[in-house]
């Protein structure tokens, strides 16, 4: 992290707009400080700062949009920020939602939530001594966490009905890999193989459609906050299921399907016991192949912002080159050599 | 035309090698970034020693598919080849073993690991 004395310009005035933003919601005397920045990056500007208010003293977020990808997968900050009052409100974990901004703020497209303590970094998560105790929570509360999403009415998330992936997410990652115009053989197959074993009368549940260990801050005792709300869509409540088992998310863990973590019959009746609908495993094993297709198209997705300009990175021509890893992967899982 | 020493795999070691080695006095984004362009380097180096023969080897194998994989990758699509799944998968494999063992070798399953 840069210390507040090596800010360039435009973060100057960034940082006054936010000061004059929190005086217009909680009054003259309030002020920030401690402002760390957390990333500069391609798409989004993350700073940690101290709402301070009198006595006291509240750490917050920043999060502004800086760019958007042409075909994003990615919800804006708006639905985001809705998003995250809806999982509130259904007890998911999560950063306490505080403002938007809004246009008087000059601050163009973000909101600001609370600060939440803990790790993310999955290696750490999935070895360290110091979270063996999350981990033997961690099925029973992924799983909760799942069944009150899940659980909300999808009429309160409607602004997500039309979005290519509540619509057809298959099509939608189809879309986006030919306007990113790199051919796939292998993954056409598995899209064949899809396309003739969609599973039917799916429900329709608010999905967060990112769920994974690296998207969750936990501590110690166990999972503190869901974030990174932007692929959240309207789809069948097995595609997160799908996805939180993706042997890419398993971080070398392979034995253990749940995010690295967990074994897959403890948290299906974990999902269960906490009022979840039952658990299809045949339609995991189809969103987890589907996860797979959708992995794939975000690497290329990242490859090719960087090969065209738009935002270019070693860690985005890396993704270019890491997209036959999974390719593999989805290739021994359709041969059933993985599960 | 001879061209003088470091040839060109000497070259990409030489800057795999530094980059290496300065890794460690770096932190946050950039400590990540000189991780990735290592990575990028090293298969950068499996490419320039393998590309050429598993090139040749996947013309042969694709030769009587559709020439290029834009136009296999079509018809997969379309459906038209769906019969030719049994036929189709092994070579797509050996097609998708060739590129990860350019890109992380390591990340085979040990039955289709070399040597």
């Amino acid at each position: 992290m840069n210390a507040p004395n090596a800010l360039s310009d435009p973060l100057v005035t960034i940082i006054e707009r936010l000061r004059a933003a929190v005086r217009r919601r909680f009054g003259e005397a309030a002020d920030i400080d401690r402002i760390d920045v957390a990333t500069l990056g391609g798409s989004n500007r993350t700073l940690l700062f101290d709402l301070v208010d009198g006595a006291a003293r509240r750490r917050l977020v920043f999060r502004q949009e800086t760019y958007t990808l042409p075909n994003s997968p990615f919800i804006a900050p708006h639905p985001q920020f809705k998003l995250l009052q809806i999982a509130q409100r259904h007890g998911v974990p999560v950063p306490d939602p505080v403002f938007e901004f809004a246009p008087e703020d000059e601050l163009d497209r973000g909101y600001v939530v609370g600060f939440v303590e803990g790790e993310t970094l999955p290696r750490r998560l999935l070895h360290d001594a110091r979270f063996a105790d999350a981990r033997k929570v961690f099925s029973a509360e992924a799983a909760g966490i799942l069944a009150r999403l899940h659980a909300a009415d999808p009429a309160e998330a409607a602004f997500l009905a039309d979005t290519p992936d509540s619509l057809d997410p298959l099509a939608a990652q189809l879309a986006r890999l030919d306007y990113y115009g790199e051919a796939h053989p292998a993954l056409e197959l598995a899209v064949r193989w899809l396309e003739q074993r969609r599973p039917q009368h799916a429900r329709r549940v608010l999905l967060h459609g990112d769920f994974r260990v690296g998207n969750m801050i936990m501590g110690p005792e166990g999972i503190r906050a869901v974030l990174d709300w932007e692929c959240s869509h309207l789809g069948d409540p097995m595609e997160d299921f799908g996805w939180l088992c993706l042997r890419s998310w398993r971080f070398g863990n392979h034995d253990l399907a749940v995010g690295g973590i967990g074994q897959r019959a403890a948290f299906y009746a974990a999902y269960e016991a906490a009022g979840g609908q039952p658990v299809d495993p045949e339609a995991v094993r189809w969103w987890e192949i589907f996860g797979f297709v959708r992995w794939m198209v975000l690497n290329i997705m990242q490859a090719h912002g960087h090969w065209s300009g738009e935002r270019r990175s070693p860690a985005f021509a890396a993704c270019g080159r890491n997209t036959c890893l999974i390719e593999y992967d989805l290739l021994m899982s359709l041969l059933g050599q993985y599960d | 035309m001879h061209r003088d020493a470091p040839e060109l795999p000497e070259i990409l070691r030489t800057v795999r090698e530094f980059v290496d080695e300065i890794t460690d006095r770096l932190g946050g984004q950039d400590r990540y970034h000189a991780l990735c362009t290592s990575y990028l380097l090293a298969v950068a180096e499996r490419e320039l020693a393998h590309g050429p023969a598993v090139d040749e080897a996947e013309r042969a194998m694709f030769s009587e598919w559709a020439g290029d994989s834009s136009r296999l990758a079509a018809q997969i699509r379309s459906g038209a080849l769906d019969a030719q799944w049994d036929r189709l998968f092994p070579l797509l494999l050996t097609h998708v073993i060739n590129k990860v063992r350019i890109s992380k070798p390591e990340h085979l399953h040990p039955m289709h690991r070399e040597g």
